[in-house]
């Protein structure tokens, strides 16, 4: 089958891969129609996450039809449109049964590599590096889906595909780094970062009751869509003084809770090649938490910063001078999919979450390197690109 | 401080963040892993799993077969470590249920005795599962434990032990497309 994979740093390809097949008895096959890019991507291709290896395939994000099942499937028929979440819960560890299902015990087949970076290792997903265990992703024409059980959720009759697919992981992290955000009446909320996670924590922390949300971005095109779509205020940092512009927006306070939905990859004024060849010669590419730093600094005195952007390594000049003096309360983590995926269904099939302006681009699978080409440089209005395996 | 001053500053800055990173990193990832885990299932249900050889086997890996001799000992085979086939007697010599089970092995290379204890976890986490082994210096066994753990682990609690999957992508193929992304 045709599937994109990593081919080195910076590059994708589309390559003839073999066929995903049952290999654990609560396996299923899925007939991918649809997978989007996500900026998770960007840091795999972008080199910033261990354990990648050439011919890794990449995706997980996705809607498509169960075609097969193996013997201990319960829930799910051949036939049926699902949207899969990314991470893989056993269902049966302390964390999975205490719904912390991205925090899975089991599913890692090799848990040496995030053992030696992490002290202990995190649930296993698709479509990432070896540190999440290596699997196969869905920029593919069918993929293998283990738990299946789990991971993989009906699509409600009255919702398009294009909402759907985002029900797997943009939503659900938008989702979740809005609850723990523990909105109160009143609370301002200001979001970093306008990319689809970003613009659905804002959408949620609306719906979570927050009396104000601001997202943060430099991209015009992206800040205007979040106005549009999600009835949200917008700063664009390049031409404000963000810090400045939240203290004038909340008399001085603060937002009460600040979201970070930007990532390793922050924008910093310097780029990816300020650390030159020194940290070319030294192996590491030191992650950026620009926007990790703004929010810490931003937030009111005893408020909460959510960490939905994804980091890997080492990040410099952490302010935890603020984080202390300020008794800030700092909460982070890969979304737990099989807790928050039916959460944000319901939510869309009400009308309340809204997710299909998100799709800017859909082209066939073929396209791959011209998609993510498209996003990473948030070009032509790029806010996501779906792929279409089957054309 | 001139614009070039500023400029060497800044640069030095980053020099030192980025020797701050290397240190940490070095730091990380030096450490052996004790074989102990902790299963989300009852020390009886724990204790019962292990205690049936057989059932056992099925979950390790590198063991072929095992045929029980009497309530006290069993044959071993092993493939896939060292030689083509190891095969031993093992007796077990202690047998607490739902505590502790020690046993001993004979065999040169996989020669250990060996004892595994299961205390219930506190709050509601469920079985606190130790190994201890004793083996000859510089034995495979203590190597293969933590690997071991985890399968019995997953298989009590997720049913299955997760297989990595197909990945015999050929070493270069022609892209369809490619290029940048
Ligand atoms: N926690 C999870 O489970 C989870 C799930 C999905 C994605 N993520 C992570 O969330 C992050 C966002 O994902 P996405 O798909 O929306 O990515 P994206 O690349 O589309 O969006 C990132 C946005 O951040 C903006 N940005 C960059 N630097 C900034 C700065 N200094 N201040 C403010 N904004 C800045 C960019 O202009 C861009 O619009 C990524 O790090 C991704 O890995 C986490
Ligand atoms: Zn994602
Ligand atoms: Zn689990």
């Amino acid at each position: 089958m045709k599937a994109l994979c990593w081919e080195g740093v910076g590059r994708v390809a589309v390559r003839t891969v073999p066929d995903p097949r049952i290999e654990n008895d609560r396996d299923a096959i899925v007939r991918v129609t649809a997978s989007s890019v996500c900026g998770s991507d960007l840091h795999l291709i972008d080199g910033y996450v261990p354990g990648m290896r050439v011919g890794d395939v990449l995706g997980h994000e996705f809607v498509g039809e169960v075609v097969e099942t193996g013997p201990e499937v319960r829930t799910l028929q051949v036939g049926e449109q699902v949207v899969v979440g990314p991470t893989i819960g056993c269902g049966g560890c302390w964390f999975c049964d205490t719904d912390q299902w991205a925090l899975c015990d089991n599913t890692n087949p090799d848990p040496t590599l995030p053992e030696r970076l992490w002290g202990q290792s995190p649930a296993a997903a698709l479509g990432s590096s070896q540190v999440a265990g290596g699997l196969a992703g869905s920029h593919a024409e069918y993929v293998r889906v283990p738990f299946a059980d789990y991971g993989a959720y009906r699509i409600p009759l009255d919702l398009t595909p294009e909402s759907a697919i985002y029900a797997s992981d943009a939503a659900p992290t938008g989702w979740m780094a809005a609850e723990m955000c523990d909105i109160h009446g009143g609370d301002i909320v200001a979001v970093w970062g306008a990319g689809a996670v970003g613009q659905l924590a804002a959408r949620a922390a609306a719906v979570l009751g927050a009396e104000r949300v601001v997202v943060i971005d430099r991209v015009t095109d992206r800040l205007a869509t979040a106005r549009d779509n999600v009835g949200v205020d917008t700063l664009d940092y390049t031409g404000v003084d963000v810090q400045e512009a939240l203290l004038e927006l909340t008399a001085g306070r603060g937002p009460d809770a600040c979201i970070e939905a930007v990532g390793m990859e922050a924008d910093d004024g310097v780029g990816p090649d300020g650390h030159g060849w020194a940290g070319r010669l030294l192996g590491v590419r030191p992650e950026r938490p620009t926007a990790v730093r703004e929010a810490i600094l931003a937030c009111r005195k005893g408020g909460t910063v959510a960490l939905s952007g994804a980091f890997a390594g080492l990040a410099d000049g952490f302010p935890l001078g603020a984080l202390m003096h300020k008794g800030l309360t700092l909460r982070s983590g890969q979304q737990h999919a099989q807790k928050y995926l039916p959460v944000v269904l319901d939510q869309m099939a009400r009308g309340d979450i809204r997710a299909d302006y998100l799709t800017t681009h859909s082209m066939p699978l073929s396209e791959g390197p011209r998609g993510y080409d498209l996003f990473r440089r948030r070009a032509d209005g790029c806010l996501r690109v779906i792929f279409r395996p089957q054309d | 401080m001139g614009v070039a001053g500023a400029a060497v500053g800044y640069l030095g800055v980053r020099a030192v963040r980025l020797m701050a990173a290397v240190r940490a990193g070095a730091e990380i990832g030096v450490r052996r892993r004790p074989p102990a885990v902790t299963i989300h299932r009852p020390p009886t249900e724990v204790y019962a799993f292990w205690r049936d050889l057989p059932n056992l086997a099925r979950t390790l890996g590198h063991v072929t077969r095992v045929d029980e001799v009497d309530d006290r000992r069993s044959r071993w085979v092993l493939e896939g470590i060292g030689p083509a086939r190891v095969e031993f007697t093992l007796e077990i010599v202690r047998d607490e249920p739902p505590r502790l089970i020690e046993w001993r092995a004979g065999d040169e290379l996989l020669a250990h005795q060996g004892r595994v204890e299961f205390t219930r976890a506190p709050g509601n986490r469920g079985t606190e599962v130790r190994l201890h082994v004793a083996g000859p210096p510089g034995g495979r066994i203590e190597d293969l434990l933590y690997g071991e753990l985890r399968r019995v682990k997953q298989t009590l609690e997720g049913g299955e032990v997760l297989a990595v999957g197909r990945r015999d992508l050929p070493a270069r193929v022609p892209a369809a497309t490619g290029g940048r992304a």
